[in-house]
C-alpha cells in the first residue's frame, strides 16, 4: 500500500428518524478509528445526521439489476439463515440507494437470495449488501458532539447571506431615480 | 455585577477568548496544505469550531462590559496592538511541522476539557451555559487529536523522533496554562472560575498516559519563558499585521 | 493487435445500441455496468479534472483566511474552502469508481501531466478579489455542476449534486461583499471593479472552448453527460451576471459586449483563446506557485502519511484507539 493509497470504506447516513440509510460515497483512512472521523469530516459539515456508518469496501457486496435476474427463480424459496445483511436499493432511474431492509444469509450470495425474496423488482438497478459485523458506526449518545456542531454553522447555509434583498432595495433605488418616460 | 468582579470576569473571559482566536488563526493557516487531504477538512473542523468559541466568549465578555456583541468582538480583534492581547505564547508560535501542531493542539484540547468540566459549575450562569456549549465540541476534538498523538507516536522512527521534539518545544509554554491569570482571585472567591493552579494535576492525568502510550516523554521541571499573559513575542507581531491590515485599510469591513 | 471478429463487432455493437438506450430511457450507469472504453476514459479526465481544480481552488482563496476583515468573514471563508477540499474529496472517490487510482491522480497532477481548471492559474491579489471569484467562479461552477447532477454516471451525479447544494453559498458570501462594495465608498467600489476587469475573461473561458472548437462535445451530449453545451453555458452565465452588475452600477470590461433585443441575451465580444492556451500550457501568472505549493504540502506530509501506514500494518486496521 503506497502512502496515498489508504483503505477506502463506504460511508452510510441516516439524516432523519423518518428517512433510511443512504450510501453517500466512500472515504479513504488507514484504519477503522480515522474511518469514521473522516466520514463525519466529509460528509457531515451540514445538519442533519442522526448516525453514520464506515464499512471497508471489501466488506461490500454490490450487484447490477442485470446480473441478478438470472438468479430470481432460484431464490423463491430461500431460507433467510445466518448473519445479518443490510441492503440497500437504487432504482434504475433514481439516484441514491437507500436501506430498505435487513436479511440473513450464511454467505454474501445466500444473503444476495434472501434480498431478491424479499425485495424483488424489474426497476431496481443496483443491489449493495453489507453485513452488520462490518459496520463501524456512530453512537447516538455521542451525537451531540459529532454532529451537533454542523447544526451551528449557520453560514454554510445560503440564506445566512442578504443578496436578494439587497439586490431587491438597489433595484428599487434605481427605478426611482430613473427619469419619467414622456 | 460589582464593578470590580465585572472587570475580573472581563478580563479572564478576554484570555480564554484570545487563546482559541490566535490558536485558530495558526490551524487555518494549514488550509490547503495539510500533509493529506482528509486531514485538511478535519484540521479546518477544529479551527471553525475554535473561531465560533472564541466568538462566544468575546460575546459573553460584550454583554459583561456592556458592549455590543455583534461590533465588539471585531473591534477587539481587528484594533488592538500585540501587547494588549492576552492569549498565552502557546498559541501564537508559528504553525511549525505537523508534529508541533499536533501536540500543540492535544495540549491545548486536553487542558480546556479540564477546565471547562470546572466552569461548567459556575456561579455565574452564563458562563456555565457558554462552558456547556463548548464542552460538546470539544469531545469531538480531543477524540481527533488523541488519535493522531497515538498514530503519529507509534507510526515510525521518524514520526516518534518529530513527536519528541514537538512535545520538547511544547511543553514548557504549555505551562503557562496553569498559572494564575491576572485578578482571578475574586472571580475564585464567588465560585465564578476554578483556580488555574488547581487544574493541573487534572490536566497530567490527560496528557502523561497518552504520552507514555504514543512512547513520548514528558520534559520534567520545565518552565515557561513567559511572566503574565501581557507578555508576547515577535511571532504576535507578524500574526497580528496579517490578521489585521485588511481591516485597518477599509474599517467598514469589520462590520461585515 | 488481432483483428475483432465478426462476432465480436457485432457483439460489442449490440452492447453499445443497449447502453446508449439505457441513456435514452433516463437510467444511471452504475460502477460494473458495460461502458464504451471513451466513455470510461471521457470521464475519468473529466472527473479527475474537476477534483484537481477543486484542490488547487484552495489556494488562491485558502491564503486570504487569515486576512479576512471581520470574524463573520474568515469564519465564512475557511467553511468554504474546507468544503472545496471536501469537493475535491467526492470527486476523487467517483473517478477512483471507474478504476483510477488515488495515487496515479496526484502524481499526475503533480507532475504536471493532469490539467485543472485555468483559473486557479490567476492570482487573488486583493480582498476585493475574493469577494468575486465567489460571485463569478463559484458562480460558474455552479451553473456547470447543476447540468452535471443529472449526469447520466451515478457516481459522478451523485457528487455534484452533494457538491451544488454546498455550493449556493460560495457563490452567495462572494456576491454579498460584491454589493456591500459596489455600495461603498467610491474606494469600495474602484477596488471591486478593478478585480472584475481582471477576473471576467478568465471566468468566461471556465466554461471551455467554442462549440466549433469542443470535437468531445456531442459525444458528451449523446452520452447524458452534459446537456447543454459550452456556448450555451456561458451565455447562460454572462446574461443572469450582465444584468446584476449593471444593477450594481458596475461595468464589464468587453468594449465590444452589446444587448440582443430578441433573446434578452448579453453578447460578449471576442475571447483572447490565446491566452487561455498560454495559460493551460503553464506559462500563467500563477501555475508554477499552485503546484509548487501542492509539491511542498504533499512532500511535508510523507513522514505522515508512512507513519499512519506503518501504525495501520502493525496493529491491523482494527484500532478502536
Amino acid at each position: 500500500m503506497s502512502d496515498t493509497q489508504w483503505t477506502r470504506y463506504y460511508v452510510f447516513k441516516k439524516d432523519t428518524e423518518k428517512t433510511p440509510f443512504e450510501s453517500c460515497g466512500t472515504v479513504h483512512a488507514p484504519d477503522a478509528e480515522l474511518a469514521l472521523q473522516n466520514a463525519r469530516d466529509v460528509f457531515v459539515r451540514r445538519p442533519n445526521c442522526l448516525e453514520l456508518w464506515a464499512v471497508p469496501a471489501d466488506q461490500v457486496y454490490t450487484w447490477s439489476g442485470d446480473e441478478v435476474g438470472a438468479l430470481l427463480e432460484s431464490s423463491m424459496g430461500f431460507e433467510d439463515e445466518g448473519e445479518v445483511y443490510h441492503v440497500f436499493l437504487k432504482e434504475r432511474r433514481k439516484t441514491q440507494h437507500l436501506l430498505a431492509g435487513s436479511v440473513r444469509g450464511v454467505t454474501p450470495e445466500h444473503a444476495l437470495r434472501a434480498a431478491l425474496k424479499a425485495f424483488f423488482s424489474a426497476e431496481i438497478g443496483v443491489w449493495r449488501l453489507v453485513p452488520e459485523r462490518a459496520v463501524l458506526r456512530s453512537e447516538r449518545s455521542e451525537q451531540p458532539s459529532w454532529f451537533g456542531p454542523a447544526y451551528d454553522k449557520l453560514y454554510r447555509q445560503p440564506n445566512f447571506y442578504h443578496t436578494d434583498s439587497l439586490m431587491r432595495e438597489i433595484r428599487r433605488r434605481r427605478g426611482e431615480s430613473k427619469p419619467d418616460e414622456d | 455585577m460589582k464593578t470590580e468582579l465585572g472587570s475580573a470576569l472581563g478580563a479572564y473571559l478576554l484570555a480564554l477568548a484570545d487563546d482559541e482566536l490566535i490558536l485558530a488563526h495558526r490551524n487555518s493557516e494549514w488550509c490547503g496544505h495539510a500533509p493529506i487531504l482528509e486531514e485538511d477538512i478535519a484540521f479546518a473542523n477544529l479551527a471553525l469550531d475554535e473561531m465560533g468559541h472564541a466568538l462566544i466568549w468575546y460575546r459573553l465578555l460584550a454583554d459583561v462590559c456592556g458592549e455590543d456583541p455583534d461590533r465588539y468582538p471585531d473591534q477587539l480583534v481587528y484594533t488592538r496592538t500585540a501587547p494588549e492581547f492576552r492569549n498565552v505564547q502557546l498559541v501564537e508560535q508559528p504553525k511549525g511541522d505537523w508534529a508541533y501542531t499536533l501536540v500543540r493542539q492535544f495540549v491545548f484540547d486536553a487542558f480546556e476539557a479540564v477546565r471547562l468540566e470546572r466552569l461548567v459549575e459556575s456561579s455565574y450562569p452564563p458562563l456555565a451555559q457558554a462552558a456547556a456549549k463548548i464542552q460538546g465540541e470539544e469531545f469531538y476534538h480531543l477524540r481527533h487529536t488523541r488519535a493522531w498523538v497515538h498514530r503519529l507516536g507509534l507510526g515510525t522512527k521518524e514520526s516518534n523522533r518529530r513527536m519528541q521534539a514537538a512535545v520538547e518545544a511544547v511543553w514548557p509554554d504549555a505551562r503557562q496554562l496553569i498559572a494564575p491569570m491576572e485578578a482571578e482571585a475574586p472571580l475564585v472567591a464567588e465560585g465564578i472560575v476554578p483556580p488555574s493552579g488547581d487544574l493541573e494535576a487534572a490536566w497530567l492525568e490527560r496528557v502523561r498516559p497518552e504520552f507514555e502510550a504514543a512512547e513520548l516523554a514528558l520534559p520534567e521541571d520545565v518552565h515557561p519563558r513567559a511572566d503574565s499573559r501581557r507578555d508576547h513575542t515577535e511571532s504576535l507581531r507578524d500574526l497580528l499585521a496579517e490578521l489585521q491590515h485588511v481591516a485597518r485599510a477599509f474599517p467598514e469591513m469589520m462590520a461585515w | 493487435m488481432e483483428a475483432k471478429t465478426q462476432t465480436q463487432d457485432s457483439a460489442d455493437e449490440a452492447r453499445l445500441a443497449e447502453f446508449q438506450a439505457r441513456i435514452d430511457r433516463g437510467e444511471k450507469i452504475e460502477p460494473g455496468d458495460w461502458m464504451p472504453p471513451t466513455y470510461r476514459r471521457q470521464l475519468v479526465r473529466m472527473i479527475s479534472q474537476h477534483a484537481h481544480s477543486e484542490i488547487v481552488g484552495m489556494l488562491p482563496e485558502g491564503g486570504w483566511i487569515t486576512r479576512a476583515p471581520s470574524l463573520r468573514r474568515k469564519l465564512v471563508l475557511l467553511a468554504k474552502v474546507q468544503d472545496e477540499a471536501g469537493h475535491g474529496e467526492y470527486l476523487y472517490h467517483a473517478a477512483e469508481t471507474l478504476g483510477a487510482t488515488r495515487e496515479e491522480m496526484i502524481d499526475d497532477l503533480l507532475s504536471g501531466k493532469a490539467k485543472y481548471s485555468n483559473i486557479f492559474n490567476y492570482p487573488a491579489l486583493t480582498w476585493a478579489d475574493i469577494a468575486i471569484i465567489g460571485y463569478f467562479v463559484d458562480g460558474a461552477a455552479i451553473v456547470n455542476q447543476t447540468m452535471l447532477s443529472r449526469c447520466s454516471y451515478g457516481p459522478y451525479a451523485r457528487a455534484n449534486i452533494r457538491i451544488s447544494a454546498e455550493e449556493s453559498f460560495h457563490m452567495q458570501q462572494g456576491k454579498e461583499m460584491v454589493i456591500k462594495m459596489a455600495m461603498g465608498e467610491q474606494e469600495l467600489k474602484a477596488l471591486v471593479q478593478d478585480a472584475i476587469n481582471r477576473w471576467w475573461w478568465p471566468t468566461l473561458m471556465m466554461f471551455g472552448l467554442p462549440d466549433a472548437e469542443s470535437p468531445n462535445s456531442p459525444a458528451l451530449i449523446r452520452w447524458g453527460i452534459k446537456t447543454k453545451t459550452n456556448d450555451e453555458l456561458r451565455q447562460l452565465f454572462v446574461t443572469r451576471t450582465v444584468d446584476e452588475l449593471h444593477d450594481l452600477g458596475l461595468t464589464v470590461p468587453d468594449p465590444d459586449l452589446r444587448y440582443d433585443e430578441e433573446s434578452g441575451d448579453w453578447i460578449s465580444g471576442p475571447i483572447d483563446w490565446d491566452e487561455f492556451w498560454r495559460v493551460v500550457n503553464g506559462d500563467g501568472p500563477c501555475n508554477r506557485e499552485r503546484m509548487a505549493a501542492r509539491r511542498k504540502a504533499h512532500d511535508d506530509g510523507q513522514w505522515v502519511r508512512e507513519a499512519l501506514e506503518a501504525y495501520a500494518q502493525r496493529e491491523g486496521n482494527g484500532s478502536s484507539l
